[in-house]
Formats: C-alpha cells, sequence, structure tokens
C-alpha cells in the first residue's frame, strides 16, 4: 500500500482515529475508563442517540435536516408511557411490543407531518423541524401538565434499563437490552440504505434533485418516505429513554438532536447531501459517548461539556466543507 | 475617429476547446457594433473577456488608449464598461432606484443611505430617458421593457463610456423595440460605444452602424451596415468546410417510434407536430430559446403540457412523468449535463444504473449489484469511456467521456427512443466523432434518435431530416436534400430576405 492511499484510508475514515485517540487518551487520563462497567456504560448510553442518527443519516443525506426528533423522542415517551399505565400487570413481551408499536406509530405520525410539509408543500426542512420541534415539545408538556407519567410496571423498564446474559462480574447482566434493540434497528437501517433500491435513491435525490427526477425517481416519495424513518426511529428512541426511566418526561430527549446530529456529521454524512453511511454514523455516536462518559469521569463540569459537543460539530463541518472544496479544486 | 475600445489578437482557449482565435475588432464611440454568428461562434466568450469575466489567453483589450487587463467584472464597470444581460439583473423586491444605485449606494456624511438624493437623481435619468416611470416604483411590478429601461438607466448613471447589451430584444414585442431602440439613439447621442448582440438580422439597419461577423471563434469580417445587404451577412456567417468527422451515413428509415400531435404549453410552446422513425436521427434545430428543450422536457414527461398527444409505436400514451417516459423506453440525454444529467459525485456504475434498477431488482427491492456491475462494464467497453475503473467518480472525467457514461445510462435502460440535447457541447472534435459513430450505430440497431443541435454544421452533418422551431412553434421541414445553412437560418431567424 502507498503512501497516498493510506492518507486516503485515514482521510475516510478519520472518525474511526478520532475514536481510537480518544478512547487512548481517556484510558490513560481516567484507570477506570477501560472497565468494562464503563464500556457497557458507553454502549447503553451511546444508544438512544444511535437510534437518532441512524434516522436522521438519512434526511442529511437528502441535504435536508430535522431537529424535530428530540421533540419526536419526548411525545413518543409521553405516549408510552400512558400506553404502559393502562396495562399495570403487563409481562415482558407485551411491554417490549407496545413500546415498539407506540414508538412506530408516534415517530410514524411525526415524520409524516414532517414529510408531507417539506416534500409535497415545499417548507424548508430547517425552518418546518424547528417549527414542529416547538409544537410537538408544547405538545408534550399539554399532555402531562408537565408533570412526569409514574406508576408504571417493572416489566414497561425491561427494553431500555435491564441487563441480558449474566457473568460473574455482572451477575445482573452484561449485555444491556437496549443495546441489542439498537443494534437491530441500526443494522435494518443501514441495510435499507446501502443495499436497496430505495437507498440508492435517497442518495441519488440528495445529490442532484434534477438528475433523479429525470431518471424517474419520484423525488417527493423518497424524500416523504426518509421523513417517516426519521421520526420512527426517533419514536423509537423516545419509548427506550421511556423505558430506561420507567416513566414518562415532558422534557425527554430535549437537545438530543444536536448530538444526533453532531454524531451523523462526525461519521462522514455531508450536510450538503449526497453521501453518507449509517454505519459510520455509529462511529460518530462513539465518539460523542466517549467524550462524555470521559468528561464524566475526569469530573468536568456538564456545562462544558456542551461547550464542548457545540465545538465537535462546528469542526466537523469545517473539515467537511474543506474537503468538499478540495473535491471541486 | 480613435476608437475607444480595441480587441487585439485575442485568442481564449478552453480545456479542449478553442473558443476564440486572433480575433481583433475596433469599437468606436457614438457607434452601434453588432456582433453576429451562430451559437458558438465566440460572441459570449468575446464579451466576457471585455467585461472581466474571462481573461484572454492571447492578446489584449486596449480601453481608452490603454491597455487593460480587468480581473473580475467589477473593474471593467468602475472603468466604464457595462453589460446588459439577456438575463436582465433586477432585484424584484427594491425599487427602480434602488436597482439603479445597487452596490454603488448614495450615502450621506452620518453613513446612512441617502434615499432622496438617489430617487431624485434616478428621476432625473428617467426623464431624461423620457420614458413613464417613477424611482419609487417596485421593481417586480413592472414588465420585462420597463425592467431593461432600469438597467439602460443604471448604466446612464455609472456614466459608462462602452455598453454591452446581449440579445436585449428577445424577450419583446414589437412595440417595446421601438421604445428600446430611441433609447440606444439617446445612448449613442451621449457618445457611448455600444456593442449589440442579436439573431434578428433587420435591427442591423435599424440602429447599427458596423457589423461584425463571427465563425467558429474567428473574426469573418467587419463591414459598414450600409455597403452590404442581408444576405451578404449571412452568406458570411455560414459556408465553412465541413470535416467529415460527423462521418454521415444513409439511414433507411423504420417503423413508426415516437408520433407527436398537437402538442401545447401555453406561452411555452404551441401546436408541435411531428413523428420520429426507427433507422432515423431526426435533428432539431433553431434559436436558443425557440422551445425545443421545452418541448423534449414534456414528451419525458419532466414538465406538464396542457394539450396534445403522444403515440409510442402508434399507441396513445401519457407521459406525465419520467418514470413512465423510461417505462416506454424513452432516454432524454439534457443539454446541461453536469447539472441535470449525471451524479457527478457518484461513480460509473450507480450513475449507469440509476434508472433502470427498479427494472432489474431482486426480492424485498435489493439493489442486483451483480447485474449493475455487468452492465456498468458492458457499456464502458462498448462506448470505449476512458476511465481508470468503473468505480471512478464522474467529476473526475472529461467531458465526452461523461457524455457516454449518460448515453451508458440510458442504453442500459433498453432505449429505443433516444432524445440528444446538444449532445456535443463542449466535447473535443475526437469525442464528437466517437458519439457520432455510436449514434449511427443506435440507429442502424433500430433505434430512433432526436437530437437538438444549435450548431447547424451538426445538423447538416448528421441529421436525416430537421424540424426547425422558432418562438415556441414548429417553422418548417427539411428533408435531406434540403438541409442546408441557408434554408436552416431562413427558417429559424426572424428575417425576409434571408429565406
Amino acid at each position: 500500500m502507498n503512501n497516498s492511499k493510506v492518507k486516503k484510508l485515514i482521510s475516510e475514515n478519520v472518525v474511526v482515529v478520532v475514536l481510537i485517540l480518544l478512547c487512548i487518551g481517556f484510558g490513560i487520563a481516567s484507570s477506570t475508563f477501560f472497565s468494562s462497567r464503563n464500556i457497557s456504560n458507553i454502549l447503553s448510553q451511546m444508544c438512544t442517540n444511535a437510534l437518532l442518527a441512524s434516522g436522521l443519516t438519512y434526511v442529511i443525506i437528502l441535504g435536508g435536516i430535522d431537529i424535530s426528533v428530540g421533540s419526536v423522542a419526548g411525545v413518543a415517551g409521553i405516549v408510552a408511557a400512558y400506553a404502559g399505565l393502562m396495562f399495570p400487570d403487563m409481562n415482558v413481551p407485551f411491554a417490549i411490543v407496545l413500546l415498539i408499536v407506540t414508538g412506530v406509530v408516534v415517530g410514524c405520525i411525526c415524520g409524516l407531518i414532517n414529510g408531507v410539509l417539506i416534500a409535497y408543500l415545499d417548507v424548508i426542512p430547517m425552518i418546518c423541524t424547528l417549527s414542529t420541534m416547538t409544537a410537538l415539545r408544547g405538545v408534550a408538556f399539554i399532555m402531562t401538565g408537565g408533570q412526569p407519567v409514574y406508576g408504571l410496571a417493572d416489566s414497561f423498564a425491561f427494553l431500555g434499563a435491564k441487563r441480558v446474559l449474566p457473568t460473574a462480574g455482572m451477575p445482573n447482566g452484561s449485555v444491556p437490552v437496549i443495546v441489542i434493540f439498537t443494534v437491530i434497528v441500526v443494522a435494518a437501517m443501514h441495510i435499507l440504505l446501502s443495499q436497496t433500491i430505495f437507498g440508492r435513491h435517497v442518495f441519488a435525490v440528495g445529490s442532484n434533485k434534477s438528475v433523479a427526477h429525470l431518471s424517474g425517481i419520484n423525488v417527493r416519495k423518497v424524500t416523504l418516505i426518509s421523513h417517516i424513518l426519521c421520526g420512527v426511529t426517533a419514536g423509537l428512541c423516545g419509548v427506550c429513554i421511556a423505558s430506561k426511566l420507567q416513566n414518562g418526561q415532558p422534557n425527554a430527549g430535549n437537545t438530543y438532536e444536536m448530538f444526533a446530529i453532531a454524531s451523523t456529521v462526525l461519521g462522514g454524512t455531508s450536510l450538503s447531501g449526497g453521501s453518507g453511511s449509517v454505519a459510520r454514523a455509529m462511529f460518530g455516536c462513539a465518539v460523542i459517548a466517549v467524550i462524555k462518559t470521559g468528561m464524566d469521569l475526569l469530573q468536568i463540569y456538564s456545562y462544558w461539556q456542551n461547550v464542548v459537543i457545540g465545538c465537535i460539530i462546528i469542526l466537523a463541518v469545517v473539515l467537511d466543507m474543506a474537503q468538499k472544496k478540495a473535491q471541486n479544486r | 475617429m480613435e476608437p475607444i475600445l480595441q480587441v487585439k489578437n485575442i485568442s481564449k482557449v478552453f480545456p479542449g476547446v478553442k473558443a476564440l482565435t486572433d480575433v481583433s475588432i475596433d469599437f468606436y464611440p457614438g457607434e452601434v457594433h453588432t456582433l453576429v454568428g451562430e451559437n458558438g461562434a465566440g460572441k459570449s466568450t468575446l464579451i466576457k473577456i471585455i467585461s472581466g469575466v474571462y481573461s484572454p489567453t492571447e492578446g489584449s483589450v486596449i480601453y481608452e488608449g490603454k491597455e487593460v487587463e480587468f480581473t473580475n467584472p467589477g473593474q471593467a464597470i468602475n472603468a466604464g464598461i457595462a453589460v446588459i444581460h439577456q438575463e436582465l439583473s433586477i432585484a424584484k423586491d427594491l425599487t427602480v432606484a434602488e436597482n439603479v444605485w445597487l452596490g454603488r449606494e448614495i450615502k450621506k456624511k452620518s453613513g446612512f443611505l441617502d434615499k432622496a438624493r438617489m430617487n431624485r437623481e434616478t428621476q432625473d435619468i428617467l426623464d431624461f430617458m423620457k420614458v413613464n416611470l417613477k424611482a419609487t416604483e417596485i421593481a417586480g411590478s413592472l414588465n420585462a421593457a420597463q425592467q431593461q429601461m432600469i438597467e439602460i438607466a443604471k448604466v446612464i448613471s455609472q456614466n459608462a463610456k462602452v455598453v454591452i447589451m446581449d440579445e436585449p430584444t428577445s424577450s419583446l414585442s414589437e412595440h417595446e423595440i421601438d421604445a428600446l431602440f430611441t433609447q440606444v439613439k439617446i445612448l449613442k447621442e451621449k457618445n457611448v460605444a455600444l456593442i449589440y448582440i442579436t439573431h434578428r438580422l433587420k435591427e442591423l439597419t435599424m440602429i447599427c452602424e458596423r457589423v461584425t461577423v463571427l465563425r467558429d471563434g474567428c473574426k469573418v469580417d467587419t463591414m459598414m451596415v450600409g455597403e452590404v445587404t442581408e444576405k451578404q451577412i449571412v452568406n458570411s456567417m455560414v459556408g465553412r468546410e465541413m470535416g467529415d468527422y460527423y462521418n454521415k451515413h444513409k439511414h433507411t428509415r423504420g417503423k413508426e417510434m415516437l408520433r407527436v400531435e398537437h402538442l401545447t404549453r401555453k406561452g411555452v410552446f404551441e401546436d408541435i407536430n411531428f413523428t420520429a422513425y426507427a433507422g432515423e436521427i431526426l435533428g432539431f434545430s433553431g434559436l436558443v430559446g425557440a422551445g425545443r428543450t421545452e418541448v423534449m422536457e414534456a414528451i419525458f414527461g419532466a414538465t406538464h403540457i396542457d394539450e396534445g398527444k403522444i403515440f409510442v409505436e402508434g399507441k396513445e400514451v401519457v407521459l406525465d412523468n419520467p418514470s413512465k417516459a423510461i417505462a416506454h423506453n424513452i432516454g432524454l440525454v439534457t443539454e446541461d449535463r453536469r447539472r441535470t444529467g449525471l451524479l457527478l459525485a457518484k461513480n460509473i456504475v450507480e450513475n449507469t444504473s440509476l434508472p433502470s434498477l427498479p427494472a432489474h431488482a431482486r426480492t424485498l427491492g435489493f439493489v442486483n449489484k451483480a447485474w449493475e456491475r455487468k452492465v456498468a462494464k458492458e457499456y464502458m467497453d462498448k462506448l470505449k469511456v476512458k476511465a481508470p475503473d468503473m468505480y471512478t467518480i464522474l467529476n473526475t472525467l472529461s467531458g465526452g467521456n461523461q457524455q457516454k457514461v449518460i448515453l451508458g445510462k440510458w442504453l442500459a435502460a433498453d432505449s429505443n427512443i433516444l432524445i440528444l440535447d446538444e449532445p456535443t457541447r463542449g466535447i473535443d472534435v475526437n469525442a464528437r466523432s466517437e458519439f457520432y459513430a455510436l449514434m449511427h450505430d443506435f440507429v442502424e440497431n433500430g433505434g430512433a434518435i432526436i437530437m437538438i443541435s444549435s450548431e447547424m454544421p451538426e445538423i447538416i452533418g448528421v441529421a436525416d431530416r430537421v424540424i426547425v422551431m422558432r418562438e415556441g412553434r414548429i417553422s418548417g421541414e427539411l428533408s435531406e436534400e434540403e438541409i442546408n445553412e441557408q434554408s436552416l437560418i431562413g427558417l429559424a431567424s426572424i428575417t425576409t430576405e434571408a429565406s
């Protein structure tokens, strides 16, 4: 392998390099960083963000954005909590089905609203989802009167908070259920994007709408479905949060959109559209999760963490733009 | 009289194309100097060099006796060289006065805008021009002709000494043209040198002193308008040696492939009727803006039609979406391949398979990657696309190879009716000749080609039959024996004598 190929490999996988460097750095700075407990912690913290990022990747590849995902998650969590209250004696499989169904339905409705506004009424994605973000957060507070929804069965918490496969060191289980769930959803989203004709059409529309249209692609439909997918993953994220907390918080998912966008962009999905990958976005999620838990371990004040994340997003976008310019030269 | 502006031995080379070769022209104050020539003759390149958009590869621009090198249009404007583009540059939400002073706003000492003074000075100019417009009117509420008056007022406010007008009459009615010519005369009286571009030869005698004919990037001649006839001008525009790189074939006409009847989109094109046959290259000639592209886009389903019927192989079809046209084996190669033809950031495989993916889907809508690689390879070989491998990103290919990939994309989609809109634009001679050979192969294998071209030699060298459009209508059809430059120009332009 010659020099230029190495360069290309690194530049295409910056996020992996950054992830490794961060892990080494935090590993040296904190003795507990590489403990299995901490790694399992990082993974389970990553999950909600990973769910959001997997759907966001689609709309960002289209050249759009969805900043309402945090609010969609909030509404989905509350609907799930109210639904859960109706079945105080539910068993674990029922609880899982209930959570997934509410997540999918609420997410689908919210995604449909965004999708119709953006694809068929040509509302700018940023403005559209800024509005739905505000409106849906309002809905979450109206539904709950501003109070958390308590009193849910323990089975409700299985999906978000429990672990399976106990080991000697971790008698309560070594693998969080939410990690398994997330891996399944993300894998499906990755395969849909990278292996199917629909996925190819998403890339085509994001690369050049006119060319896509003239190649027989229904641009509006592709845009609509992408927004629905993004809503569904946000809804699933919301029910996972509710399950993890074993209650419905009207504020749940607030500001999560920022972390999800950061992860997606860090994962190399271009904000100008046309390229990206769900799998790579997962590395972005890992970077964010590592930074957050690393800073927790080093006892860095949480407000500073927001500053750091904000700076990382800007850095990622600047790098993306620089790469674009270099390509066009 | 001293010329105010001279271009001397100007050549301009773009990658793969020589747009201008050793052109020298003098422009005099108080005169209208018209540039005529076919599309691609080098007129726009020349005005872009004069106005500082391009810098010449060789040669110099001499303005007011001094050699100048403008590196951007702002410098040319400051020096007194203004351009009124065919597409007017009017900010529709601003007033007339704000448009006139755009970018050069007058400020008070306090730093705030001096709106009163800008309005007053604009009104003075408008009054001087004797046009019935108010400085405070919103530009967007005015019609095209009135907006053009804003551009002229702007040019006067800039005290421009050289004014370039690029096809100013193309969107005006007869009556509005008269009003425009009044302004041209006012500019002349102010001793401004006007460089005027038009396709309407009858305008020459109405306002113009000198005419320079350009052909293939070379100056043919500069003539005094009073001393030549329209016929002579037309003759010097045409009559070039045709290289045999067109490789003209005699084709045999086969069955009817595509027929349209009374196709109309109001205000764009009207009552379009024609038939395309297998084994035939049907040329569509005419000036830029005659509505040819719009007709083809409508047939392909990219835009709507108000009236009319479309028949594919004798059967009436409704093509209100490109996917339907593709399903009827129609392919469209657009005139702007970078903007509407290709996914530039994607590779050859992804571009080639794009329209035909659904037809070759595996179960559950998965992409058939083996098939995709196979066709990409097949058409890369057949069309001799020069690229390192089939995963090469389109952005890195030359224009000719990009065009071959587009052709391959439609061949992979089993198209048997191909609509090619300016297929060889910006492609060098060798790639062209290869492309024509591919076109001949296609029709000889039973396909039908409709080729829009604004280059007359290309139409003459390639087409078996030609339909000429003018201002949204078909102005005539020429059989193979009738195709020549005189007849094409005659049908395309609004002249009386030339035909």
